[in-house]
């Protein structure tokens, strides 16, 4: 009998790194074609039309981009836990706690000037974002509970509290009918640029990858928390304190993560509006992080396409009459082919004779 | 006197009855996916995709029920079509070594894609589903018929399967190969068992059990398909599947709770009660965390080494035989 049998690849082939993403990504193609043939279009086509769609002309490249931005955020969130081995499932509920506070401050201090109102919310979302990601960091240091847990099962209480809040005391009293507030004061939303959707978020976000590039490259702290992701025994010999800084990256991991909530609210929606805060940007930053590997400029190539896939897919709708279904389909299967191909990078496959 | 006692009686068991029948009728869906990715953890699998698999479940249930005009036959295509899809994550994740939480989270992407295009042909339609089942004398026991046994046939079916998987998972040879492979996949290599293999078959059948939940959903539970029905429930079993400790057993109490919380907000609303759903739906969730904390908390009181509560040790670990040394 013939079986797959997996083995690490004894030496690292450099050419791999180039050839294998590559490859995926036909293979992934291909694959996907077959959903568009059974559906009796032409997958050139269908193809060509994503991609006109998502970087045809200027009002493509501007959505492309406002869908990269919250992905952006949630993926530098997520990769800053993944570089000490900590798993941060909780970025969608920071997210939504980001939004909720900013949209708190929006209200409380709605007779500001924009200069100040706007790093007012930007410092109350990332506030909520980090508190809300430091029980799990407590209890991750302090009785060993796993971060992967504690960080899920707070995604469910942050969006059941936006809930209430949405359906009770923040309710727009104008539109009683909708769980939504009201629209944000004029101070409290940022500009748009050539009358498109694409606001400033998108270079806060770049800023933010950039900050952290530099945190860890040049600084002590970015080498101390690679040491701890490496080993955290070696970490704890080397003096490092383990601990501290396990807490210290998932705080921030969390106030990044709602500082992009803060900025697809204040940048885009405008007003805190069910079903107008997370498309499950936090699920899918977790995808963007591992496939950019911890590094935060990956990170912005990676959610580009994210968001490319997006918007293309959305265009795909609109001109070919595709359902959202037909996307979702082909971007899971990207993604298994991209995620086979990241791991065939290490290992490889050989059918070897059994018994 | 007695008179008032027996008035204050029948109007607990008037509240009690119908909230606790709701929670049971919306619970059990909750349980089938929670059994399934219990069976999956418990090989060391972690499977993410509970909500893609549910989707796949609930829309080719649908559509066997459909075109045959058998929901029975129905549950099975949606059971099978929830395990040959996780099967995908078997091969990525057990083959490939491919990071277990990232391609669960590729399956809901994948999951969610595949119900929504094989579905779209069958929004609005009518197929042959399961109706209200009544047993006899059981039924009409006061309270506990209301409860327990005014229900469709698949939540009959869930009081034999849910003890059955608790009974194979603990009691069986096979069961116990399961448990070994999750927590220590190399004693279990030595011994001669095929790690590969009953992990690729935990996943399977896993994969069933979420995928029956979901077709209860399009089945049984709002009978029709609609896009994107699961509407987070397969997010809600992992959470479950913690609140359990892993154990089948306990998931029928978190199951029963986690589906009661709705209709306990709209029992109590009713009543005059002022509360709010969205705040009481967030109880079982800071539950569950508290649980998790004391948990912890007590083992590190004993200074037991062993992490039996926490789930199975070698937990979304890779494996393979040349990793050992």
């Amino acid at each position: 009998m013939w079986r797959l049998k997996i083995e690490k690849r004894l030496s690292y082939n450099k050419w791999l790194d180039y050839f294998v993403p590559v490859a995926s990504m036909v293979l992934a193609l291909i694959a996907g074609s077959f959903v568009f043939l059974i559906n009796g279009a032409n997958p050139f086509e269908a193809y060509k039309e994503m991609f006109v769609g998502a970087f045809g002309d200027g009002y493509a490249w501007s959505e492309t981009l406002v869908q990269a931005t919250p992905l952006l955020f949630t993926g530098l969130a997520i990769s800053l836990t993944l570089r000490t081995l900590l798993w941060n499932i909780g970025a969608e509920g920071q997210f939504f706690m980001g939004a909720m506070a900013a949209t708190w401050a929006a209200q409380y201090f709605s007779q500001q000037p924009p200069w100040i109102l706007i790093p007012l919310l930007m410092l109350s979302a990332m506030v909520a974002g980090g508190l809300w990601g430091l029980p799990p960091a407590i209890l991750k240091t302090k009785l060993k509970v796993n971060e992967i847990l504690t960080t899920l099962l707070l995604n469910y209480v942050a969006i059941f509290f936006v809930n209430y809040l949405l359906y009770g005391p923040w309710k727009d009293p104008m539109y009683p009918g909708f769980p939504q507030t009201p629209r944000y004061p004029d101070a409290a939303i940022l500009t748009q640029y050539f009358n498109t959707r694409l606001h400033t978020g998108i270079l806060i976000g770049l800023v933010v990858a950039v900050i952290l590039y530099i945190l860890y490259k040049k600084t002590g702290w970015g080498y101390k928390i690679q040491v701890i992701g490496q080993s955290r025994k070696t970490a704890k010999y080397a003096g490092i304190r383990v601990n501290r800084n396990i807490i210290r990256v998932l705080v921030i991991s969390g106030a990044i993560a709602g500082l992009g909530g803060m900025l697809q609210i204040s940048g885009l929606q405008h007003k805190l509006r069910l079903g107008g805060i997370s498309n499950n940007y936090g699920y899918t930053g977790i995808i963007v992080a591992f496939l950019a590997n911890g590094n935060p400029l990956a990170v912005i190539l990676v959610a580009l396409f994210m968001g490319a896939l997006i918007v293309g897919g959305d265009s795909l709708q609109i001109t070919m009459g595709f359902g959202k279904g037909v996307v979702h389909m082909f971007e899971g299967m990207v993604l298994f082919f991209i995620l086979a191909g990241e791991s065939l990078k290490r290992y490889k496959l050989r059918w070897v004779k059994h018994g | 006197m007695a008179e008032v006692f027996i008035h204050e009686l029948e109007i607990i068991i008037g509240f009690l009855g119908p909230f606790l029948q709701a929670a049971i009728r919306s619970g059990t869906p909750l349980l089938f996916a929670t059994i399934g990715e219990i069976y999956t953890e418990r090989s060391g699998n972690i499977n993410l995709g509970i909500e893609g698999l549910m989707l796949v479940g609930a829309v080719t249930g649908f559509m066997t029920s459909l075109w045959t005009g058998n929901p029975v036959l129905g549950v099975m295509l949606g059971a099978i079509g929830g395990g040959i899809v996780s099967l995908i994550h078997a091969f990525l994740t057990v083959t490939l070594n491919v990071n277990h939480i990232v391609s669960g989270l590729a399956l809901v992407f994948f999951g969610t894609g595949v119900s929504a295009v094989l579905g779209t042909p069958l929004i609005g339609k009518i197929a042959p589903h399961f109706d209200e089942i009544r047993l006899g004398f059981l039924s009409d026991i006061p309270l506990i018929g209301k409860v327990f046994f005014q229900h469709n046939s698949l939540v009959y079916f869930s009081y034999i399967f849910v003890p059955l998987s608790w009974y194979f998972l603990y009691k069986t040879r096979t069961g116990l190969y399961i448990r070994t492979v999750g927590e220590n996949p190399q004693t279990a290599d030595t011994v001669g068992l095929n790690v590969a293999k009953i992990r690729y078959a935990s996943i399977f059948a896993g994969g069933m059990m979420m995928g029956l939940g979901g077709a209860y959903l399009s089945l049984a539970y709002t009978p029709m398909w609609i896009e994107n029905m699961v509407a987070g429930r397969g997010w809600v079993a992992i959470a479950l599947v913690i609140f359990s400790m892993w154990n089948p057993m306990v998931a029928i109490f978190g199951a029963y709770l986690f589906g009661g919380m709705d209709a306990l907000g709209f029992a109590l609303q009713a009543r005059g009660v002022q509360v709010s759903t969205h705040l009481l739906g967030m109880l079982p969730y800071l539950f569950t965390i508290f649980l998790l904390a004391g948990s912890m908390w007590r083992m590190r009181k004993k200074s037991m080494g062993l992490s039996i509560s926490m789930g199975p040790s070698a937990l979304g670990k890779p494996f393979s035989k040349e990793q050992k040394s």
